[in-house]
């Protein structure tokens, strides 16, 4: 890296090397490719145009891996749509199944057991632990502190291994069923989430020395991709990063859904919202998640087996719709994902197939605001706040 | 959670057509002539009773019937009354179009709100996109998700779900 702007006077760098202004396309690869652009992982590319190496200004281009999912769904059956919602994130794609199946329930008017509230909760909550893990093993990637990179991955691996074992599944397992969920947790689960639970904190705190007290990460993050409230909320950002600028809005908190209601945690917020605050944030929503999974945990041990789906018609597991009619009507829900606010519209007129669905997707709303974020940063603060923002491919490009 | 006092609502926005449906969800569900759209968002935007700062998104359905077939979603969000509300605006008079007609020749036309909340940028391009509607004043009206190259408005019902037609190649353009 070249040193400050300020050592070639007020003119620009690539004016005093004698270069014009160069563009850079970063990106895009392969989803499956997680190390080339771990930050992104995906289909999003961004072109960059450079002045040495600031960014003065940024384009970034989505839609490559649309699948159209929408125009399937209003196509077929509401059912349709659940394979290709649990792709809109890795393991938050089951928050985004949440929403969707609360908006449909919603439609239906079916009251969820209350196994099945739970459930859906606790799960909610180790999705995000994994997605927030992934994340700041991309942030250390992407900042180069290996070590760090290592220590979240390894707490990431941990956190889908618990998700794959209550589930009873692997991931993007379609787990969540129209009324309730497909299985109850494994008997096995309570010793499991013990040993889990005690070894995620400890690679917390791990994390926290080795990240956090570097003066490295501390030099990377701070003041960069700084964005003010009323700039977050005009540019519909939301989650972690709205929160990081000092915003304490939680749709867990300010409109419980699920079982959050009844849950006891903080919303965490920062001030300067760059990417450190980001980072904090994320780090201290990890312990408040691993907090709501004990509780999650202990009142499902205390509610003993029982039914958790409600059975429309048919058994529950034969169909993923069973026997469910959907009527005319419109709903909408809105959940906290580990990105930020995803809420699904769904518009029905009782034929069976659904007229609208639209999923508000929070990544979308990130990746728009991003040239907001990094106009004047450097090139190197391009993934790590990428990263932090937890930019979802699928759901920009659904 | 509507923290809207709803005859003050409609007595005040009686002049633009306001009409109030209570949906029973969580956020208050209004309709109205997409004409008159944007300047009830600017009202319900900047009125201290409403005080609608963010847009939380912004989308379309294709209604399918003749007249009004297209309508506008706009959800609203107020921090300060934390309350949220559902704004449907009619697009009328917009004729059904043959699924491959160039976006150009598309007939709705509405009001853009990108000035209003920078997040309606692309957000209107996807309906653009994808329903073919075009926004006046729109600062970059292109496809978004789609290649440029695609023919058509694929969320508009009478577009066909399997089409094949494949987009020309980078040197055919």
């Amino acid at each position: 890296m070249i040193g400050d702007a300020k050592l070639v006077g007020a003119e620009s760098l690539s004016d005093s090397l004698g270069f014009p202004e160069t563009v850079v396309e970063v990106g895009m690869t392969h989803p499956g490719v997680r190390h080339a652009m771990t930050a992104v992982g995906g289909t999003t590319s961004f072109l960059v145009q450079l002045d040495g190496d600031r960014i003065t200004d940024l384009e970034v281009e989505i839609g490559l891996g649309h699948r159209g999912f929408e125009k399937e769904v209003e196509s077929t059956s509401f059912d349709h749509a659940l394979p290709y919602v649990s792709r809109l994130g890795h393991a938050g794609g089951v928050i985004a199944e949440t929403a969707y199946c609360l908006a449909v329930e919603a439609l239906i008017g079916v009251a969820l057991p209350d196994r099945a509230i739970w459930l859906r909760t606790l799960v909610n909550e180790i999705a995000r632990v994994t997605d927030h893990f992934a994340r700041l093993g991309a942030v250390m990637s992407a900042i180069g502190l290996a070590d760090a990179e290592l220590a979240a991955q390894r707490a990431e691996l941990e956190a889908a291994r618990l998700l794959a074992f209550a589930v009873g599944r692997g991931p993007l397992a379609g787990w969540l069923r129209i009324g309730g969920v497909a299985s109850a947790l494994p008997e096995e689960f309570p010793e499991q989430w013990i040993a889990a639970r005690v070894r995620l904190l400890e690679m917390l705190a791990r994390f926290e020395t080795i990240a956090v007290g570097n003066p490295t990460c501390q030099r990377r993050l701070r003041d960069v991709a700084s964005m003010s409230v009323d700039d977050c909320l005009a540019w519909g950002v939301t989650g972690p990063s709205l929160r990081a600028s000092g915003c304490p809005m939680d749709i867990r908190r300010d409109r419980p859904y699920l079982a959050y209601g009844a849950l006891d945690f903080d919303v965490p917020i920062g001030e300067s919202g760059d990417d450190l605050d980001r980072m904090l944030v994320v780090l201290e929503e990890l312990r408040q998640s691993l907090g709501m999974i004990e509780q999650c945990h202990k009142l499902l041990s205390s509610l003993g087996p029982g039914v958790i789906a409600v059975e429309g018609g048919e058994t529950a597991s034969a169909s993923r719709l069973p026997g469910w009619e959907v009527p005319a009507g419109e709903s909408v829900a809105t959940v906290e994902s580990s990105t930020g606010e995803l809420a699904f519209l769904i518009v029905s007129d009782g034929t069976g197939a659904p007229r609208r669905i639209r999923c508000r997707p929070p990544s979308f709303f990130h990746a728009q605001a991003m040239p907001q974020m990094l106009r004047g940063a450097r090139l190197d603060d391009l993934l790590p706040t990428a990263a932090l923002l937890h930019l979802v491919s699928a759901e920009c490009d659904r | 959670m509507s923290g809207l006092d709803l005859e003050s609502l409609r007595t005040r926005h009686r002049d633009l057509g306001l009409e109030i449906v209570e949906s029973g969800g969580s956020e208050l569900r209004v309709s109205i002539s997409s004409v008159h759209a944007r300047t009830l968002l600017v009202r319900l935007r900047d009125e201290n009773e409403t005080a609608m700062k963010r847009l939380v998104d912004l989308t379309a359905i294709d209604r399918g019937g003749e007249q009004a077939r297209f309508e506008l979603v706009y959800r609203l969000q107020s921090i300060e009354r934390d309350c949220g509300l559902r704004l449907h605006a009619r697009v009328e008079g917009a004729q059904a179009e043959p699924a491959d007609a160039a976006p150009s020749d598309s007939v709705p036309l509405v009001d853009s709100v990108t000035s209003l909340w920078p997040a309606a940028n692309w957000l209107e391009r996807e309906v653009f996109d994808l329903f073919g509607i075009r926004f006046k004043g729109h600062p970059d009206l292109r496809r978004i998700l789609l290649d440029e190259a695609f023919e058509g408005a694929p969320l508009r019902r009478d577009h066909p779900l399997r089409l094949e037609r494949p987009l020309p190649s980078e040197g055919d353009r």
